[in-house]
């Protein structure tokens, strides 16, 4: 096998193949005597039929089964015996093809290119003082009892704004399946006063409300807008008849150690140190994130660099395909949300080439920095994911069996980026 | 009068006719019924530019064949084998 490399690009490298004769005859006739046993020609039992015929009627099929065999073979040694790592699937051209002739064939593959590193220690960042005030504390905490309130009867006995109430009522029954305004009696809705989704739909419904005593009976008007959905109701309007039921209001737990119980802790004191804790730690993700944001903006301004396009290719393909999911976890379709798949491919080109620029500069310093991971790290690491994980510890070393090198090439990333903050000049700002 | 393509309707080639043809260069026709040897025997030697030196004739019966409640026939053909002289070929046999 002749090999002639050429790298038209930094990223590219275009492979000049040559098949010896021996090779392809030796294949073609393995084909031609696989053809012989196998097919039934009219005139012939199967297997019988001479190989001359054989010969003429399935060339092109020989020829075609020998390029499919050997083509790849020979790239994937041609590959590994020059060491080049390819990160696409080789495009083959220039194909000739003789039964009694040498092979010959040009292969282009994208490889990861050489980088000539320029600064990366030293870099500048800036770095967030983690400080959590009181006062975030208290709007969690406010946030908290807002979401444990309980609606109680109301204190007061007229219907007061954001107050709820239970109601009968007659009146149409709006199905738009239907006719709309056959009369339907409902008893015991409860329904908030200025809430948004009720006014939407029926529109001016609750303020006439206001003011209404507990077992008072009240006709409210509403008319729809014109630019309603429904069209068999648009610019109509409609006559309720209202009793108010009960009036109740929102009350929010009292902040003292039976709230805090109620959470899981024993005490108020308790639930702000948690929250404390909670919101530093959020904070210091945070602070990790921008300043690996801040060092990779660095890097990509003090490296320029060449990539393979087919890289940023399958980084695009990756993001768009994790957006859809993340949309199918929430039950939408990108047709549903009225996104079109090639703005989505547009839109998160930047981000792609942000990350394909990061990988390959990462990938370079590690390998200048002599970081790797060690078989020990590699079992540490799994076993951390064992103990933080519900699931079993087989399932666990089988997904780290299974995606062996992307863990390591995560981790080794993790790791230069580390080895990156400890040699970066850390400013500390509010 | 038939002209020689309309004798000789085209070449047989099946296991049997295959091997005689290698084994004794016998080659195997199908040809229109009404014809004789001595036709079918000039008739290749002008086409393919060799020398007859013997032509056996029989009448292939066709075979039943039915569809359905109706039966019918294929018809009849004749199969013509045609010794060559030693060292003549015809070309155009090999590979139907």
């Amino acid at each position: 096998m002749k090999v002639n490399i050429s790298r038209p690009e930094s990223w590219k490298v275009v492979l000049d193949i040559e098949l010896p004769q021996d090779l392809v005859s030796q294949e073609v006739s393995g084909k031609f005597s696989k053809f012989q046993q196998s097919v039934s020609l009219p005139g012939f039992r199967k297997g019988k039929a001479p190989v001359e015929l054989v010969k003429q009627r399935f060339s092109q099929q020989a020829m075609r089964e020998t390029i499919e065999k050997l083509v790849p073979e020979a790239i994937e040694k041609a590959l590994s015996e020059n060491n080049i790592k390819a990160v696409n699937s080789p495009a083959v051209y220039d194909l000739e093809f003789d039964f009694e002739q040498p092979l010959k064939f040009k292969t282009s593959v994208e490889v990861k290119p050489k980088i000539n590193l320029g600064s990366y220690k030293r870099i500048k960042i800036k770095k967030k003082i983690v400080n959590v005030t009181n006062e975030e504390v208290n709007k969690q905490i406010e946030t908290l009892r807002e979401k444990s309130a309980r609606l109680v009867l109301a204190t007061h006995d007229s219907v007061q704004e954001s107050d709820f109430v239970v109601i009968d009522y007659e009146g149409p029954g709006l199905d738009a399946t239907k006719d709309p305004f056959k009369i339907e009696k409902k008893t015991n809705q409860l329904i908030k006063i200025g809430d948004e989704g009720a006014e939407k739909f029926l529109p001016g419904f609750t303020k006439p409300l206001i003011g209404a005593k507990s077992g008072e009976n009240i006709d409210v008007t509403v008319v729809f807008p014109e630019d309603h959905a429904n069209k068999k109701l648009a610019a109509k309007d409609a006559c309720f008849k209202v009793t108010v039921q009960e009036i109740k209001q929102k009350q929010l737990p009292e902040l003292n150690d039976d709230f805090a119980k109620e959470l899981g802790l024993d005490s108020i004191d308790k639930l702000k140190e948690r929250i404390n804790e909670n919101l530093t730690s959020q904070q210091e993700a945070d602070n990790k994130r921008s300043m690996e944001n801040q060092l990779i903006d660095e890097l990509i301004k003090n490296n320029a660099l060449e990539y393979p396009p087919s890289l940023v290719e399958q980084e695009i393909n990756y993001i768009v395909s994790k957006t859809k999911n993340y949309f199918s976890s929430q039950g939408l379709t990108t047709q549903q949300m009225g996104i079109k798949e090639e703005d989505l491919r547009t839109k998160c080109k930047d981000d792609a080439l942000r990350n394909v620029k990061t990988h390959l500069i990462l990938e370079a310093i590690s390998q200048k920095e002599n970081i790797d991971i060690s078989e020990d790290e590699f079992n540490q690491q799994m076993q951390d994911v064992i103990n933080q994980t519900k699931d079993s510890a087989d399932k666990v070393k089988d997904y780290f069996t299974n995606y062996r090198d992307t863990i390591i090439t995560q981790m080794k990333q993790e790791k230069t980026f580390k080895f990156l903050l400890d040699n970066a000049k850390i400013k500390d700002v509010k | 009068m038939q002209v020689d393509q309309t004798i000789i309707k085209k070449p047989l080639v099946t296991e049997r006719s295959t091997s005689q043809r290698t084994l004794e260069n016998k080659y195997t026709f199908k040809v229109a019924r009404n014809v004789s040897k001595i036709q079918i025997g000039k008739a290749i030697e002008r086409l393919f530019n060799v020398k007859v030196l013997k032509v056996h004739t029989m009448t292939v019966k066709g075979k039943k064949r039915r569809m359905g409640r109706y039966e019918g026939i294929r018809p009849d053909w004749k199969k013509a084998i045609v010794t060559l002289k030693k060292g003549d070929t015809i070309k155009s046999f090999e590979g139907a």
